[in-house]
């Protein structure tokens, strides 16, 4: 994998987990695992600057589309 | 102290979904990359190759693993299960990320099944019986939700309007006729269900401390929209097939 690629990966999982720390602490879930995982979750996200687009690196493959599913 | 924490992360996640947005929509995609990601009114090109590129580590990801894309398709089964779940026990914050999650495991199965060679009809369609299921799961759970409400029926109206969408194009094409008009196609569904639920719950806590609203306003105002629109979008395909067979019937 790429530099830009694991960035994007980092990215990615940091917003994954900043969510689901959101969910936990804003349902009224488990509160100290809560906002553990949203502060790392931010960290991660915001380590190497804000999400941004990248379009250079989906070099290896097009994107076809974004509906997988033939019925939709 | 709880509700300071509330608000603390309620205005944290709002801003880090604003620059998320912000950012997705201030840089144009190259040509080359919007003609390939598709276009809808709801989501143009500009989001869609935004999102897609972050997915695009996960793809790697799992070709590195070795996952099939059924694994995926699997655990697009289970997550919409506890999707289901969650938004019986009325957490829709939770349950409508995951929700945004169990749509882009959908995306990914289907780009790994072309790039490992592994496209096949029997693949096709058993993500599209998983993917109606999990169609079906997140309403399924706002139904229990909403159980002792007015609010069952729209969105028991939404599940059929979501499940018949679905059907008319799988019936037109069993029918030898291409059906990809509509409205509401299943990503707009998803990015629709699953910010309502998240957006439900920020407004709630945001407003707080000024006001009591309902914590799923938000979400009701989304639902009554999905229940008319996916209604319409069916009917609209139902129109659109039943003029173009109407066509060929009288040119044979």
């Amino acid at each position: 994998m790429t530099a830009d690629l694991r960035s994007r990966e980092q990215k990615a999982f940091g917003a994954f987990l900043l969510m689901l720390g959101a969910g936990l602490v804003l349902d009224e879930g488990p509160r100290l695992i809560g906002s553990t995982l949203f502060l790392f979750g931010l960290l991660l996200a915001l380590w190497r600057g804000p999400l941004e687009l990248r379009p250079s690196g989906r070099s290896s493959q097009p994107i076809a589309g974004g509906d997988a599913d033939p019925v939709s | 102290m709880s509700e300071w924490l509330d608000l603390a992360v309620a205005t944290g996640t709002i801003a880090f979904i604003g620059v998320a947005a912000r950012n997705a929509l201030r840089t144009p995609p190259t040509p080359a990359l919007a003609s390939t990601v598709g276009h809808s009114p709801l989501l143009g090109s500009q989001i869609r190759a935004w999102y897609l590129s972050y997915l695009q580590p996960f793809e790697e990801r799992c070709l590195q693993w070795r996952l099939r894309p059924s694994d995926l398709s699997f655990a697009q089964l289970l997550v919409s299960v506890g999707v289901s779940v969650l938004f019986a026990r009325g957490m829709l914050f939770t349950g409508g990320w995951l929700l945004l999650v169990t749509g882009s495991l959908d995306i990914i199965d289907g780009h790994l099944a072309r790039r490992t060679d592994r496209a096949s009809r029997r693949g096709a369609f058993l993500d599209s019986v998983i993917d109606r299921y999990a169609d079906a799961f997140g309403f399924m759970g706002l139904a229990v939700y909403y159980r002792t409400s007015v609010f069952l029926w729209v969105t028991l109206v939404a599940l059929v309007g979501s499940l018949l969408v679905s059907y008319t194009r799988a019936r037109a094409e069993g029918l030898g006729q291409a059906c990809k008009v509509g409205l509401l196609q299943r990503p707009e569904r998803y990015v629709l269900l699953g910010f309502g639920c998240i957006f439900s719950v920020l407004v709630g806590r945001l407003c707080a401390p000024f006001m009591q609203i309902p914590h799923d306003l938000v979400l009701r105002g989304v639902l009554i929209f999905l229940a008319a629109v996916v209604n319409l979008t069916a009917l609209q395909r139902a129109i659109y097939v039943w003029r173009r067979l109407g066509a060929e019937d009288e040119s044979q």
